[in-house]
């Protein structure tokens, strides 16, 4: 039978080795994070040819039907259209202000109004690697 | 007497001529041209296909929130509608027979096929 001072002795014992329990739990969580975390794998980069390939196809789904498959103004809707759609190949315009016509549409940009403002259907993203494709097939100056 | 007897019948030929004329103009007279609506909502015609009879005319209207830009590029007959915002019209007549297909060219995905018959 164990007096008073026994039992709070065995109570603190008690105290002791519940908390170093824990402890030992916690460190093994810790431990075992660390671990998953080191030998994840290294987040992918985007090569940069992705964004053009991107670019790409954005511009024949949304692009192509006025401006042409070719980007040179020429396609079957461009002979109904009052004003012809730029030749994207010879473009003169900044990247800032191509961003600006795409994202704006023509009538902001004091151009013609037939070019519609995209910035409800293409996120920045979109609008950004359809420029970076536009500049991929940019003629150089003879 | 004989004079009275002929007027008579002078005029039941008139009438019966008159009423042959009437019927001619009726039976050869063209039928009434009929206008559909077409709406587009969601980035979408709410058709995909409408027949019609050459003469009808279609409205396509806006009930979306964003502008569209109707087109045809089929042989019968091309047409481009320009861009029109939201709650407004535009209309077409069909006056070939045909079938054409109808498309936006701001939403690749909105296609429709009218096909016009007599």
């Amino acid at each position: 039978m164990l007096d008073s001072s026994q039992h709070e002795v065995k109570r603190t014992r008690d105290k002791l080795n519940a908390y170093r329990l824990l402890a030992g739990l916690v460190a093994t969580l810790v431990g075992a994070l660390g671990y998953v975390i080191a030998g994840a794998a290294p987040l992918e980069q985007a090569a940069p040819g992705d964004a053009v390939r991107r670019g790409d196809q954005l511009f024949h789904s949304y692009c192509s039907r006025c401006h042409g498959v070719d980007a040179d103004g020429k396609s079957p809707l461009a002979a109904l259209l009052s004003t012809r759609p730029s030749n994207l190949r010879r473009s003169v315009l900044s990247r800032a202000d191509k961003e600006r016509m795409v994202r704006l549409g023509g009538a902001v940009n004091s151009r013609s109004p037939i070019m519609p403002s995209w910035q409800n259907e293409l996120s920045r993203t979109q609008i950004n690697d359809i420029l970076d494709y536009l500049q991929s097939i940019r003629e150089s100056k003879p | 007497m004989i004079r009275i007897v002929d007027s008579l019948a002078i005029v039941r030929h008139l009438k019966s001529i008159f009423a042959l004329l009437c019927l001619g103009l009726l039976l050869t007279a063209p039928a009434h041209a009929e206008d559909h609506i077409v709406t587009q909502k969601n980035k979408a015609f709410t058709v995909a296909d409408a027949n019609i009879k050459v003469g009808d005319t279609i409205t396509f209207r806006n009930e979306d929130t964003v502008v569209h830009n109707i087109f045809s590029l089929s042989d019968p007959m091309s047409f481009d509608l320009g861009t029109y915002a939201p709650g407004e019209t535009r209309q077409v007549a069909f006056k070939t027979m045909g079938t054409y297909l109808i498309e936006c060219s701001i939403h690749p995905n909105m296609k429709l096929n009218v096909h016009v018959t007599n």
